[in-house]
This record gives structure tokens, C-alpha cells and sequence, in this order.
């Protein structure tokens, strides 16, 4: 981590070195330890200490960036030189209105202390689930990951905002003869994961998926869990509650707000305060993160907006900036599905015939004018009948418009999950949608 | 000074007893230069540079990894590898074991005849400028877009085994595209490939492309698809271009003959395989005349080096031969699994990752003729162009893959533009089903700069070489 004094000091250095109309510099600091396990042994450990320092100039209009992990002030002086040199080469781009400035009353809030995670201790937790898949004769594959960041971010109009978050993240996969069944969790805090308990959860689901039967592809109620529903909303993240497709009016939500898009039992939105969320207050330009709504009751509601594609759109900026430049956009990174009443046990019992999906895979956008995804199950793919798990089924490819799918929305849970990783995040119920699209099937 | 940092990494890992070590200074540059509507989006360059030291202490791994360039920060940095390793040992079964590989002292450098960071930025926003202005000329063309990036890596790999590779890579590369808008349908298009097409090369390999000789014809082509209609669904014949063959060989033969993935290796996030090494040798994967090799070696592949992170040598070995699958993509570790050597396949993005085994260059070797006869061979099927976005399930059997452009093909003709065509279907099967691959007058070697693989996820450049290929009997529609 490097602490707000020493994070100011660094972006000092751009401001008082640059000659240049206006700069920005941003300093984001990760510090992660990952071990990946894989039958039942530590495989890949690792401590990755990365900062990605960054520069955005701006003269007579022309912007350009760079960025570097060269932090003396003669580093820094290079890195400017250079990215001087390419301001050169620009014409002036008319549509950019300047680095953002500092809003009135804009305050840093208090940092929070981020533990470090030992690999010592992320061994401990891989024994805990090595444990559990011992005693269910299976045996145990996946990863955890701790992080902590900072991220300071200051520009030549006097804005500076720093901040600390964590990650904790982990993701088990157990696996026996045509058998296997995940779970995963991800926490700010190490000690809030139950290590044992998610091992269980993936051997419990690993042992009941042995022996899948093939049934026909086809439309079927199905109970999405939680990180099925995270993948499906990450597609509209990218296609739908940006700002930039919205402008360019490729999205369907630009040309529908006001307007029903989903059933009414729909509400996403966009907050990074949420108590159950992982979030920094702030976006990669340093302005405050507003909370934007995108679907409210079924009803298109807005999209979110960095400094550039709110000044284009004569719009308030709500702070979702990625880091610039970039072509991509701004883009929601603490998304919310509120959550329903009913317990997921609950949902299961309602269903008289169906598919419960424990997870997705391979997600890929097959036409974004109708929000048209493909993708697999894995993991975990049961027929229900008459409320209870019936049998294991072979994975099966999903076709799904997510619009439609989310019109179709019976029953939502009153349990979430995060979903999502490093900075990306998606706060989750899980789902029971009617006639959900099997295209195909595959061999296991 | 990154040679003592290296050197002094290797002594801390033998002070503190390891039975293998290996290091790599790495630095990489990048320049991205994107135009969208005439405006230059995002210029942007970035230098990364640090160390990454992996470790076998007590028959485990280890791996840390700093930008802190200091002795001090080095040294620090082995010994925490060190600790990791220690760590990683309460849960291992045997001790790690690596396939021999020769000591090498060597320098690779890409041989490119214009260095891309030295042509001045006027000259590539100009050219992206001029390709913007031809696109913008056409009507209902609402979003022009333009990319062109380079990619510089230094590296130093030095092992405990006396191993010294110096090598400098270069990539170069980029697209143009045109995105039309008729009431709620979009219809895009790109140039070349995949939306894009990378090399290992310098300047000169933009100047091949010709993006201003496409760009009035992409254009046109995005607002033909805005009027086109879907694509059928029905079991036909399909003719794929390079571009799309290169795509299905990346999906369906590249990532199931990772033996870290057929090893159980990559379950927590890519899966496994269908590809289980009981039919190596024996399982017929396509017809007689699938031949797909991985080749380090090929001039302008993005998956050509001189050595892997490894310290192994470029090689050439056949994954596929005659139709039967016949090998796997390996590394020292996994080899040894089978008592056999490493073909060098070890990459990671860069120094803050593991090396993991990579596609090199996966080809799918040619056979012959040109694509126009083997369209006017074809009585009835759909030619596809440029793919979209594929999805495959994780034993990489079940695949998914649209593309940009389709054409209905009826007695040898292209006719009728269809709008956002998909196929799919079961990966050894449309393999068997290929029954005429283009010659080596239509082989080129197509760049995938954004291949995903690992946890934390590690993008890799790749490449594959490709002509166009005909499958009979495979499912389209969306």
C-alpha cells in the first residue's frame, strides 16, 4: 500500500514538473497474493506488488497519456517529456472540455486499514478446504485471491482524492468421477469467508451431480444462482448502463427511458456504499461517486458518466470514470439487483418442474441490438421436480435476450453474493425466470 | 543493471536453498493510438517494467514479483518467493519435478525493418485520419473507428541452471471499422480479421495492410448489413475465411492440447479437456486432411520467440497429424509427467505473472486451391467473414462462434449478405467434417492479441496460421 502523504507526493511531482495547460496523474497500488490449488495441492502461490502510475496532459485541447513505474522525479520528468512529444503530433480534439474540477465541498473520506493476508495464511484456508473434499472423496481446484489497493488521484485544477479498499476472493471447484459442483465468496474481510462451509457446499453439490442424465434442449423454468445472475448482469454493465453506447445511442436503454424495459419486480442500480459492497468512493478522474439507477420497478431509468460523456451530454458526471484515456468509456463498477423476500430453499420448493444452474460459463454477446448472449452451464446443473433436486443433468448452452429473461423474472431472493473480481463488482440475488432458452447440449 | 538485479535474485534463491530458481526483467512498451469519429480517443503509452523470481524450495513453488528496482527491493523479493514456497509446501504430494533443459546463453531479437515507436505519431494519426475520412463519405455510417497499437518487450531470463536469455520482441498491429444504424439494428464491420490483425513485426506490417483500400468497402458493408436479414437456422455447408478458421483453431484445438489444462491445472477458471492423454495417438479429432501444428518458429506469428519464459527453444510439433490427435502444448513441469521434454510453451503477460503454458503459433497447415474456387465448388452453404465472439464450454467440446458477415452460397455464388451469423456444434465433429482447406496462397498467419487464460487472468499473444476451409453438415443460426 502506499499511504495518502506518500501517493500525494508522487502526483505533486507530475503537477510541478508539468509545463503543460493541464495534468492529471493517478497512482493505483495493488498488493496481491493469490495461491491456486489444484487436485488437492498448492500449485501456483504468489506475491505480486504492482503500481500502475499514470499521466493525462492536456494542451491547446490535445490529450494524451502514458504510464509508468519509474517514480523518481527524473522518471517522472521523462514521462512527461514524452507524453509532451505526442501532444505534438495531435490535432485539437473539440469535443473535450477539460479535466474535471474539483466539486465545492468535495472532502477525502477516511482510508481504511486493509490487512495483509500472509501466504501462510491463505495455505491454512486451502488446507481447511482440501480437508472437506478429503472426506467427501473428491478432490478440491480453485484459487484465492487477497488484494489490497490505494488509489490517488490529483489534477493541475487542485482535485485530489485518495482511498484504500480490499478484496478477499475465493472460488472452489470440487471434483470426483463425471462429478462437480462450486462455490465461491468474495469478502473485504478474510476472516468473514467460511472456508469450511464453502467446501461443503461445492462437495455437496459435486457428490449430488455424479451420473448426469441428458435431457433435450428446450425452454425450461430455471433457479439461477447467484453466480449465474452476477454473469448475465455483467453483459448489460458493458452493453446497456454505460454512458458512452448510450450517447452513441447503440444501447436499447438510450431509446428507452421513461419507458417499461423489464418486468416490474426489476431494480438495478449502481452504489458503491452499499454496507455488503467493495468500492472506492471515488472514480479514476477523482470525482465522488454518485448513485446512478438503471432500472427502477422495471422503468429504463439512466446511465453512468465520467467528466467527458457528461459534458457531451449536458449531464451531471456521477463518477465512473475508468482510468483515461480510454476508448472504453464510463462504466459501473458497484452494480446492485435489489433483492426479493423469499429464501432461495423457498424459491426451489416452488418449482413444480425445472433447472436449477449453479453457474455460467464462456458468456459471450451474440447480437447487442437484443441484448442476445450464449453461454454454458458448469458446475452444477440439476432437474428439479416437484420442489426438490431431482437428478444431475449435462451442461447445456444457454441463448438467452437478457431484457426479455429479465422480463420473465418470478420469484428473487432474499440472499445475495458479490460477483465479480479485483475492481468489478455485482451485488446478486439469485433468480427464478420462466421459459429460459436451452439452444444445445454438450457430452458431460 | 537489470543483469546484476537478475544475478543477484538467483544468488538470495541459492542462499536460501533452493533447488531451482529462475528470474525475468521484463519491460515492456505500448502505444495505443485510437480515433473514433475523426477525434483521437485515447494516445496512449505505457512502460512497465520489474522483476518476477519463481522458485522450487522443498519440491514447491514459489513466486513473488516487484517494479521495485532497488538490490534491496530484489533481494526481498527472492526471499519472499522463498516464503511463498514454504508456504505452498504444506499441501503438496510429491515434490515438483522439471523435464532436463539445456543450459542456453543466447540473445533473440524480431527481425522488423521499421521500429514502430520511431515513427512520429503524425504519421499513424494521418493514416488513421485518412481511413476516417473514406468510411465517413458512406451514408448511414454513424460510428467510424481506428486502432493501431505497438508492443516492445525486453526481457533478461536467467535460471540456477546458468541459463542467460536476452530477447526483444516486437508486435504491430491494428483495425479499422464502421458501425452503421438503421432505426434499432446496428450492423458492424471490420478490417482485417478478428477486428484486427497483429504481427511480429514493425511499421512495415501496417503499411501491408492497406487500411485505405478497405475502408469505403467496410463501410458499405455495415450499412448492407443494417438492411440484411438474420441468419437462417438450418444444417449446411459452411466456408469459413482464414480469420474464422484461425478462431476455431484457437477454441477448439489450441486450449484443449494445454496439457496444464488436461492435468487439472486450470479447473478453478478455463476447465479441463476432452482431450485426455489416453487418446493421444488414437483419437481421430478430423478428417485425414487436419494437420495443426504449434510452431514458435514462423516469421511474423505473434507466438514466435527465440526462447519461452522457460529458457526453452522455439520449436515445431504437430498437436494434430492426419487427423489424429497427436500432441500436447507443455512445459518443463508437465512434460515430465510423460517423461518427455518441453516444446516450449512457458509464457506469462509479464513479470507480475506465473509463466503458464501458452498457444504459440497454432496452425492448421494448407492444402489447395484459392477460396473463390472452393466457393465456386460449393453448391449450397454460407461463407463467413471476420468472427465475432466465441463461447465453448469448459472441456471444450460444445462451441458457439458468430461472425461479422455472412454470405448464402448458392451454386458457387455468393449471394444473398446475411446479418450476424453464428454456428455451432461439437468441436472433434466440424473438424471431421472439413473436407477442403485453401492452399498456402491463402495461408497467413493471424495475430490474437487478447487471448485469456489463468487466475489472476493473464492476457497472452498468439497466433495462428490459417487458409480458408470448408465443413459440410454444421448447424448456423444466431
Amino acid at each position: 500500500m502506499i499511504d495518502k502523504e506518500k501517493t500525494r507526493e508522487y502526483l505533486d511531482l507530475i503537477i510541478k514538473n508539468s509545463d503543460l495547460e493541464q495534468v492529471e496523474g493517478g497512482l493505483f497500488y495493488s498488493e496481491k497474493g493469490t495461491t491456486r490449488f489444484a487436485n488437492s495441492i498448492i500449485h501456483q502461490n504468489m506475491v505480486v506488488e504492482e503500481p500502475y502510475l499514470w499521466i493525462r496532459a492536456v494542451d491547446k485541447k490535445r490529450v494524451a497519456g502514458i504510464s509508468t513505474k519509474d517514480f523518481r522525479e527524473e522518471g517522472i520528468r521523462e514521462a512527461l517529456g514524452k507524453v509532451k512529444e505526442s501532444i505534438k503530433g495531435m490535432k485539437p480534439d473539440k469535443e473535450f472540455k477539460g479535466l474535471v474540477k474539483p466539486p465545492k465541498g468535495m472532502r477525502i473520506r477516511r482510508s481504511e486499514e486493509i490487512e495483509f493476508i500472509t501466504p501462510e495464511q491463505r495455505g491454512e484456508a486451502v488446507e481447511r478446504i482440501v480437508k472437506v473434499a478429503k472426506r467427501f472423496n473428491l478432490k478440491a481446484f480453485g484459487v484465492l485471491h487477497n488484494t489490497r489497493f490505494s488509489l490517488g488521484v490529483a489534477n493541475s485544477h487542485g482535485l485530489f482524492n485518495y482511498g484504500t479498499t480490499g478484496v478477499n476472493f475465493v472460488s472452489i471447484t470440487t471434483m470426483g468421477d463425471s462429478a462437480s459442483g462450486y462455490a465461491m465468496d468474495i469478502k473485504k474481510r478474510f476472516s468473514d469467508i467460511d472456508f469450511t462451509q464453502l467446501a461443503e457446499i461445492a462437495c455437496e453439490k459435486a457428490i449430488l451431480s455424479k451420473n448426469p442424465r441428458e435431457i433435450e434442449p428446450g425452454k425450461y423454468t430455471v433457479l439461477l444462482e447467484e453466480p449465474a445472475v452476477g454473469e448475465m448482469l455483467m453483459f448489460l454493465a458493458w452493453l446497456e448502463f454505460g454512458g458512452k453506447r448510450f450517447y452513441e445511442k447503440s444501447s436499447i436503454l438510450s431509446k428507452r427511458i421513461g419507458k417499461r424495459i423489464t418486468g416490474k419486480n426489476i431494480t438495478i442500480y449502481d452504489d458503491f456504499s452499499n454496507k455488503d459492497m467493495i468500492g472506492l468512493p471515488f472514480d479514476f478522474e477523482g470525482y465522488p461517486k454518485s448513485r446512478v439507477n438503471f432500472i427502477k420497478n422495471g422503468i429504463a431509468k439512466g446511465v453512468v458518466l465520467d467528466s467527458f460523456y457528461a459534458a457531451l451530454m449536458k449531464k451531471k458526471n456521477t463518477g465512473h470514470a475508468l482510468p483515461q484515456p480510454s476508448p472504453a468509456g464510463p462504466m459501473p463498477l458497484n452494480m446492485i439487483m435489489e433483492k426479493g423476500r423469499d429464501k432461495k430453499e423457498k424459491i426451489l420448493k416452488e418449482i413444480e418442474k425445472g433447472i436449477l444452474v449453479t453457474r455460467f460459463w464462456y458468456v459471450r454477446v451474440v447480437d447487442p441490438d437484443k441484448t442476445l448472449i450464449t453461454g454454458m452451464t458448469r458446475d452444477g446443473t440439476f432437474f428439479v421436480e416437484k420442489g426438490k433436486i431431482a437428478y444431475p443433468i449435462k451442461n447445456m448452452r444457454f441463448t438467452i435476450n437478457i431484457y426479455d429473461t429479465l422480463s420473465r423474472v418470478r420469484k428473487i431472493s432474499a440472499e445475495r453474493k458479490l460477483f465479480g473480481e479485483d475492481i468489478f463488482f455485482i451485488l446478486t440475488p439469485a433468480l427464478l425466470i420462466d421459459e429460459f432458452n436451452f439452444a444445445s447440449k454438450t457430452e458431460y | 543493471m537489470e543483469r546484476e538485479l537478475v544475478a543477484l535474485a538467483l544468488d538470495v534463491l541459492e542462499g536460501e536453498g533452493a533447488s531451482y530458481g529462475d528470474c525475468r526483467f521484463v519491460r515492456i512498451e505500448e502505444e495505443t493510438i485510437h480515433m473514433e469519429n475523426g477525434r483521437v480517443s485515447t494516445l496512449k503509452r505505457d512502460e512497465d517494467q520489474g522483476i518476477g523470481i519463481r522458485v522450487i524450495k522443498d519440491g514447491a513453488w514459489g513466486f513473488a514479483a516487484t517494479s521495485k528496482l532497488t538490490k534491496e527491493d530484489v533481494q526481498r523479493t527472492a526471499k519472499l518467493a522463498v516464503r511463498v514456497a514454504n508456504a505452498s509446501k504444506r499441501l503438496k504430494e510429491k515434490d515438483v519435478v522439471l523435464s532436463p533443459a539445456e543450459k542456453v546463453v543466447d540473445t533473440y531479437i524480431t527481425p522488423i525493418k521499421s521500429d514502430p515507436f520511431k515513427i512520429p505519431i503524425e504519421e499513424k494519426i494521418a493514416l488513421l485520419s485518412r481511413c476516417d475520412e473514406i468510411m465517413k463519405k458512406t451514408k448511414g455510417v454513424r460510428r467510424r473507428r481506428g486502432e493501431l497499437y505497438f508492443y516492445k518487450k525486453f526481457q533478461i531470463f536467467a535460471s540456477t541452471e546458468d541459463s542467460l536469455i536476452e530477447q526483444t520482441i516486437y508486435h504491430s498491429g491494428g483495425y479499422i471499422e464502421a458501425m452503421a444504424v438503421r432505426g434499432n439494428i446496428t450492423g458492424e464491420r471490420s478490417y482485417p480479421g478478428m477486428r484486427g490483425h497483429y504481427k511480429s513485426a514493425g511499421y512495415e506490417f501496417i503499411h501491408s495492410l492497406k487500411f485505405e483500400e478497405e475502408a469505403q468497402r467496410i463501410a458499405e458493408e455495415a450499412v448492407a448489413l443494417t438492411k440484411a436479414r438474420s441468419c437462417p437456422e438450418m444444417v449446411t455447408t459452411v466456408i469459413l475465411d482464414g480469420s474464422m478458421v484461425a478462431i476455431q483453431v484457437h477454441e477448439t484445438v489450441g486450449h484443449p492440447t494445454e496439457l496444464d489444462r488436461v492435468l487439472g491445472t486450470e479447473v478453478s477458471l478455463a476447465g479441463t479437456s476432452h482431450l485426455t492423454p489416453e487418446k493421444r495417438g488414437s483419437f481421430k479429432f478430423g478428417s485425414e486432411i487436419v494437420n495443426i501444428t504449434a510452431d514458435a518458429t514462423i516469421p511474423g506469428g505473434l507466438g514466435t520467440f527465440g526462447y519461452d519464459d522457460e529458457g526453452v527453444k522455439a520449436s515445431l510439433s504437430y498437436l494434430i497429424k492426419g487427423g489424429v490427435f497427436s500432441g500436447y502444448l507443455t512445459s518443463r513441469e508437465t512434460a515430465a509427467v510423460f517423461q518427455e521434454k518441453s516444446n516450449g510453451t512457458m509464457r506469462a503477460t509479464s513479470w507480475a505473472y506465473i509463466p503458464l503454458i501458452r498457444m504459440t503459433n497454432i496452425n492448421l497447415l494448407p492444402q489447395q486451391g484459392k477460396l473463390e474456387d472452393l466457393i465456386a465448388d460449393t453448391k449450397e452453404g454460407i461463407y463467413l467473414e471476420s468472427a465475432g465472439s466465441p463461447s465453448i464450454d469448459d472441456k471444450r467440446l460444445n462451441y458457439h462462434i458468430s461472425s461479422e458477415i455472412g454470405w448464402l452460397i448458392k451454386n458457387g455464388k455468393k449471394e444473398e449478405i446475411i446479418r450476424r451469423p453464428a454456428y455451432s456444434g461439437i468441436s472433434y465433429e466440424i473438424w471431421r467434417n472439413c473436407d477442403a482447406i485453401c492452399g498456402p496462397e491463402e495461408w497467413e498467419v493471424w495475430g490474437v492479441p487478447n487471448c485469456g487464460k489463468g487466475d489472476p487472468m493473464q492476457i497472452a499473444h498468439v497466433g495462428h496460421g490459417a487458409s480458408p476451409a470448408r465443413f459440410r453438415n454444421i448447424k448456423i443460426g444466431a
